[in-house]
């Protein structure tokens, strides 16, 4: 597997895990929305925090190990087919905010949905980035 | 496995090439190694400039190096054209 993969493969689980661990958070009743904004700017935080970490540890690992380039055309078309998919799978459930709104969901509640959709679609990008390495793109 | 329909002959012609390492055609070429791999297993199919450098590494022209698979070929071109056609007829 190559630095991008392992990269992107890290990055899916970090999200998973810890957007996981944020909505099971503000899933809990009797939350208030500040509770919910403090929960999510600390998740921001470490999501960060656990990314950044782990693409140090790797990209000085790889380099090490072989003087690997760190991009090249078959990267670039990884990157853009990805993306691609991550955006429909954006704009899928995107559409659905509206409608919650209009329906006279809570604020909490919208917010929480286009942010999972956010989620959602950055596990399907860098999911996707796996998949074409692995199997070919 | 996803695969594409242009054949090639990359690992013959690095052997010929005095048992070339994946890694220095790679650097030759300005690919990454894991592209090669790709394209040795037929993973992936080069761009035309990146079959054109690999086939001068090799000092022969890019058909001694790449072939293309006519029925894999037609089938995925059907299959894009299908596709293609229910986006048209959808939208």
């Amino acid at each position: 597997m190559s630095f991008r993969s392992r990269s992107a493969a890290a990055t899916v689980v970090a999200i998973a895990v810890i957007f996981g661990v944020y909505f099971w958070w503000s899933s809990a009743p009797g939350r208030t929305s500040g509770q919910v904004l403090g929960e999510l700017i600390l998740t921001i935080i470490v999501l960060t925090v656990v990314i950044t970490a782990f693409e140090i540890v790797v990209a000085i690992v790889y380099r090490r190990r072989r003087g690997e380039r760190m991009a090249d055309e078959r990267d670039a078309l990884i990157s853009a087919k990805s993306a691609r998919n991550g955006y429909f799978a954006l704009l899928a459930g995107v559409w659905y905010a509206p409608v919650m709104a209009l329906t006279g969901a809570p604020s909490l509640a919208i917010a929480n949905f286009t942010l999972g959709m956010i989620v959602v679609a950055e596990i399907v990008n860098f999911g996707s980035r796996v998949f074409y390495d692995l199997r070919g793109a | 496995m996803v695969g594409t329909a242009v054949t090639n002959t990359l690992r013959a012609h690095r052997f010929a090439k005095g048992e070339m390492t994946q890694q220095e055609l790679a650097d030759r070429v300005g690919l990454t190694r894991q592209t090669i791999i790709a394209i040795e297993q037929g993973r992936y199919a080069p761009s035309l400039e990146a079959a054109f450098r690999i086939a001068r590494v090799f000092g022969v022209g890019v058909e001694a190096v790449f072939g293309y698979e006519e029925a894999r070929g037609a089938k995925t071109a059907e299959t894009s054209f299908r596709i293609r056609t229910r986006v048209k007829t959808t939208t």
